[in-house]
């Protein structure tokens, strides 16, 4: 017993308990601090711009915020969430779950913020998304003329809605699959393919299974309408995977 | 202070941890040593709270892991260098933990700098080698400035300064009254490192002792110039003696009884010293396939 610098942590380490603020903090800075995290937030708002220059250029397209925001939310809605997506699987493939879990040892906590965190961070790139929609409307307007911003709040309302939808849906195939490839193919393949070959198997029912027409109900101005379709593709795509993936991601062993 | 009490892991049939109980107290080095697979991984698992055992418990300063409301701060976990985000610099890997455990920003490069990395602070860390990688993830543990350290491997791909470096690290980390416990296949570092041994095989342990107990003198070694007079003598003060494979004589009493039965003989001595092994000759007679563990 050479020194006396030496902090016997005991105590604080009962003081400082790990708040959920803490982790939604670290899991959003997690989403961003990375090359690959970057590169897809860059790609994104790359993509963006170039869709909204394109449409811009091209006097036949009609301008207004409807038209334009709705462009660049598609791209947002498919793209954004799969930051999210990572943030559930990269804690395997990159082995980083060793760290993370030791660090913060009860996983439903950093699961849901890795949720939460997905949430802020798609909606916080859809919003960027569409101020820039907002501004080429109105450079499209002076140049084209007829700049149209007339339903603008319940476009932003739907866009909101379904980007939320789609996160909580990437989020989902991310933790039941717990692997990078095949979240990412199921989440941008499966509910479109599901929604072609099921029009023709399943005849009249196919809507009870089809998650984009739920969604597309749920952000418009009657929600309600289809109620026990909209349900049940909703449990089928979301509910059940997230349920699924958050018991395996409890339970899994860190290796 | 570290205390598992009859640690069990089942996988099927398999038996991977069983029955396994030590404690590690403040103040001490363990090292915590067994061939690949005997249940070192597991344990050092179940202790992180990331497996749970299938029986018995273990405790770090008196509850579970995972009871702990910030471990960090009090335990210094690393149990894979590699599992790094490799996307990720060096200086943002140990930012993210501090922010985690709520200590100050700066600590990152304090930390990294303690533990040489200063220059490769804004380096992905996936173009560190592994040496760098081990001192990145000693640093991540150093982080919360905690009381007790659980290293799998440490020593793994680190260059011999790397070697003696982190050996001042953790005898200091000792001395101020931390408690160590960490695994390693490097024997003779082993042995340089650590004052207390748990050695385990097929998921028990073999042996849990001090480091000096553990190496302490099977009888005695003693070289003369008349080798098969100085055995006769030996024999007739009542000594079991066996010749060595080089020219010596292995005899069952102390150095200090052997030299003064050479004394009074006048027999020529060039060597006489206490047969202690070795840690690499404990491990391979404790793990070798005809050992059976005496609890």
């Amino acid at each position: 017993m050479t020194t006396t610098t030496y902090p016997l942590t005991p105590v604080t380490a009962e003081q400082n308990p790990l708040r959920f603020s803490t982790l939604t903090s670290v899991e959003l800075r997690k989403m961003t601090d990375t090359r690959s995290g970057r590169w897809l937030l860059a790609s994104i708002l790359a993509l963006v711009t170039a869709v909204l220059a394109w449409k811009v250029a091209h006097p036949s397209i009609e301008v207004s915020f409807h038209n334009y925001g709705g462009g660049v939310a598609t791209i947002v809605a498919f793209l954004a969430p799969i930051i999210g997506l990572l943030a559930m699987t990269s804690e395997w493939t990159q082995r980083t779950a060793l760290t993370t879990f030791t660090l913060a040892p009860r996983r439903g906590p950093v699961i849901a913020a890795k949720y939460v965190a997905s949430v802020i961070l798609s909606l916080g790139v859809l919003a960027i998304a569409l101020l820039l929609a907002g501004a080429f409307a109105i450079v499209g307007g002076a140049i084209h003329g007829n700049g149209s911003f007339g339903t603008m709040p319940s476009d932003v309302r739907s866009f909101v809605i379904i980007v939320a939808l789609q996160v909580t849906m990437a989020a989902a195939f991310g933790l039941v699959a717990g692997q990078t490839p095949v979240a990412i193919t199921t989440f941008l393949v499966a509910p479109t393919a599901w929604a072609a070959l099921s029009s023709g198997v399943l005849k009249s029912a196919s809507p009870w299974f089809d998650v984009f027409s739920a969604y597309d109900r749920l952000s418009s101005t009657q929600p309600l309408a289809h109620v026990g379709q909209t349900l049940t593709a909703v449990a089928l795509w979301v509910v059940v995977p997230t349920a699924l993936g958050i018991a395996r991601s409890l339970r899994r062993e860190v290796k | 202070m570290i205390n598992a009490e009859h640690l069990h892991k089942r996988y099927g049939s398999f038996t991977a941890v069983d029955d396994v109980s030590f404690i590690c107290r403040p103040g001490t080095v363990t090292g915590f040593l067994g061939p690949n697979g005997a249940g070192k991984s597991t344990t050092l698992r179940m202790m992180t709270g990331l497996t749970s055992p299938s029986g018995g418990h273990v405790t770090i300063d008196g509850l579970p892991y995972a009871a702990h409301r910030n471990p960090g701060r009090l335990i210094g976990v690393m149990l894979d260098a590699s599992a790094q985000h490799p996307g990720r610099t060096g200086i943002e890997t140990l930012r993210l933990t501090a922010r985690l455990l709520g200590v100050p920003r700066a600590r990152a490069t304090e930390m990294l700098e303690r533990v040489g990395l200063a220059d490769a602070a804004k380096r992905l860390v996936g173009r560190y080698s592994l040496g760098m990688r081990q001192r990145l993830g000693i640093a991540n543990a150093l982080m919360g400035d905690p009381a007790v350290l659980i290293l799998d491997e440490p020593a793994n791909g680190m260059d011999p300064e790397g070697i003696r470096w982190m050996r001042h690290l953790l005898h200091d980390f000792a001395e101020r009254g931390g408690t160590v416990l960490l695994s390693s296949h490097l024997l003779a570092e082993v042995q340089a490192t650590v004052n207390r041994l748990v050695v385990i095989n097929k998921g028990r342990v073999v042996a849990d002792d001090s480091l000096d107990v553990l190496l302490a003198g099977h009888g005695s070694v003693v070289r003369g110039l008349d080798t098969s007079g100085l055995a006769r003598v030996l024999q007739r003060a009542g000594f079991t003696v066996q010749p060595d494979t080089d020219g010596g004589l292995r005899v069952a009493a102390s150095a200090e009884d052997v030299g003064r039965v050479v004394a009074a003989t006048g027999q020529v001595i060039t060597e006489l010293r206490e047969n202690s092994t070795g840690v690499e000759d404990l491990y391979f007679r404790l793990t070798s396939d005809d050992f059976v563990a005496v609890a």
